[in-house]
C-alpha cells in the first residue's frame, strides 16, 4: 500500500502546514472581511426595508382613521341637512305626491325580487363577444 | 549457454506475461502512489514536490479562486457563486454556533480554513486521472494530531490543572476509578486515529472502488463480442458511484469539521 511508505512522509507534512497557513492567512485578511461586510449590508438592508415597512403601514393606518373621521362628519352633515332642511318640506307641504314616490319604490322593488332568483339570472344564456368567433371572423 | 538466457525460456515468457499483464490492468492502489516531481531540501530536509503536493497546490488555488470569483462584484442581490459561497459559510458557521455556541467565534476562521480545504481536496481528487491528498494517511493523520495537540493546549490554557477532571467522571466509586481513567484517556487519545482513518479510509476505498469498477468495464469492452456490449453495465454502475463519492467527499469534510468542533467543545465545556 503507497500510503504506508512512511519516506515520503516528511514532505507531505511540510506542504500541509504550508499549505494551510496560507489559506488561514488569506481567508483571515482578505476574504472574512468582504463575508461580514456583505452580511452587514443584508441585515441593514432587512432593518431598511421592516423601517419602510412600518412607516407605510403607519402611515396607512393614519389615512384610513382619518377617511372614516371625515367621512362619519359628512353623513352627520347629510342627516343634518336632511333633518333640518328636507324632511321639513315633505311634511309641511301637504300637495307633494308621495304616491309617485311609493309606485317607483315599489317597482324597483318588484324588478329587484324578480331578477335576483338565481334560476332567472340561470337561465339567461351569456354569450362573450370574444367566444363568438364564427361571427366575429365572418365580420 | 547459461541457463535462463535463452529469451525463449518458460521462465522469460511467464515474466513477460505479468509484466505485460501489470502494465495492461495497473493495480488499483497504483493511483496512491507520490511520485517526486521537483526533489528540493531545505536545511538537509526533504521538501520535495511531489503529486500529492502538487494537487494540494491545485486545490488550494481553485479553492482560493472561488472565493475571489464569488465575492468578484459584491451585490446585494447575489450572484450564484456568490449565494453558493455564502451558504458554505452559513453552514460552516451553523456548525460552530450549535456546537461551540458564541465562545466559539474565535475558532471560527480555522474551521472554515479546515472545511474548504478538505472539500476542496476531496472534490479535486473526483476528477479523473488527479491525485486525492486526503487518500494518504500521514496528511489526515497530521492534520487530526495537530488539532488535537491545539485542542488539549486550548483546553490547558482555559481549564489550567482542571482540564485533567475531563478524564473522571463525577461520582464514580474509587474501585472502579482507575479503571475508568484508563478507559477514558484511551477513548480520548483515540481520537486522533478515528478522525484521521475515517477520512482516510472512506477516500481510499472510493477511489480504489472506482478504479476497480473501471478496470472491469475496460477488461469487458477489450473482451469483444456481447461481453463488449454489456460493459455498460460496470459503466452504469460506475457513474452511480461516482455520483456516490462526490457525496462522500463533500460530506466527510463536514465530518471532519464537525467532529473537530465537538472535541473542541469538550475541552470547552467541561462536566
Amino acid at each position: 500500500m503507497p500510503q504506508l511508505d512512511f519516506t515520503i512522509a516528511f514532505p507531505q507534512i511540510f506542504w500541509l502546514f504550508l499549505s494551510f497557513f496560507l489559506l488561514y492567512s488569506i481567508i483571515v485578511h482578505v476574504f472574512l472581511p468582504i463575508f461580514v461586510k456583505s452580511f452587514k449590508a443584508w441585515k441593514k438592508l432587512v432593518i431598511a426595508n421592516n423601517e419602510s415597512f412600518n412607516h407605510l403601514q403607519k402611515q396607512l393606518h393614519l389615512k384610513q382613521t382619518s377617511l372614516i373621521t371625515l367621512l362619519n362628519q359628512n353623513i352627520i352633515k347629510i342627516r343634518t341637512t336632511f333633518e333640518k332642511n328636507i324632511l321639513p318640506t315633505f311634511t309641511s307641504d301637504t300637495t307633494f305626491d308621495f304616491d309617485l314616490i311609493n309606485q317607483k319604490l315599489a317597482k324597483v322593488l318588484y324588478y329587484n325580487t324578480l331578477y335576483c332568483d338565481l334560476n332567472v339570472l340561470d337561465s339567461i344564456p351569456l354569450k362573450p363577444k370574444f367566444l363568438n368567433l364564427r361571427s366575429f371572423n365572418d365580420k | 549457454m547459461v541457463e535462463g538466457s535463452n529469451p525463449s525460456s518458460p521462465d522469460k515468457i511467464n515474466n513477460y506475461t505479468i509484466n505485460m499483464s501489470t502494465f495492461l490492468i495497473s493495480s488499483p492502489l497504483e493511483q496512491f502512489e507520490i511520485v517526486t516531481i521537483l526533489p528540493l531540501t531545505l536545511l538537509g530536509l526533504n521538501i520535495s514536490l511531489t503529486n500529492s503536493s502538487l494537487f494540494l497546490g491545485i486545490s488550494l488555488f481553485i479553492c482560493i479562486f472561488w472565493l475571489v470569483l464569488s465575492f468578484y462584484k459584491v451585490t446585494l442581490i447575489p450572484s450564484n457563486w456568490q449565494l453558493a459561497q455564502e451558504t458554505f459559510y452559513s453552514l460552516t458557521s451553523n456548525i460552530v454556533k450549535d456546537n461551540l455556541g458564541f465562545k466559539g467565534e474565535v475558532y471560527f476562521p480555522f474551521i472554515l480554513t479546515l472545511h474548504s480545504l478538505l472539500l476542496f481536496c476531496n472534490l479535486v481528487g473526483m476528477v479523473p486521472y488527479s491525485f486525492t491528498v486526503t487518500s494518504h494517511i500521514i496528511f489526515t493523520f497530521t492534520l487530526a494530531l495537530s488539532i488535537f495537540i491545539g485542542i488539549n493546549i486550548i483546553g490547558v490554557r482555559t481549564h489550567g490543572f482542571k482540564f485533567f477532571s475531563l478524564f473522571l467522571p463525577k461520582g464514580v466509586p474509587l474501585i472502579i476509578m482507575p479503571l475508568l481513567v484508563t478507559i477514558e484517556i484511551v477513548s480520548y487519545i483515540i481520537k486522533v486515529f478515528t478522525l484521521s482513518i475515517r477520512l482516510f479510509a472512506n477516500m481510499t476505498s472510493g477511489h480504489t472502488l472506482l478504479k476497480i469498477i473501471a478496470g472491469f468495464s475496460w477488461t469487458m469492452l477489450k473482451a469483444g463480442g456481447l461481453l463488449a456490449f454489456f460493459h455498460i453495465i460496470p459503466l452504469a454502475l460506475l457513474l452511480i458511484l461516482i455520483g456516490l463519492e462526490l457525496g462522500i467527499a463533500a460530506l466527510q469534510a463536514y465530518v471532519f469539521t464537525l467532529l473537530t468542533c465537538i472535541y473542541l467543545n469538550d475541552v470547552l465545556d467541561m462536566h
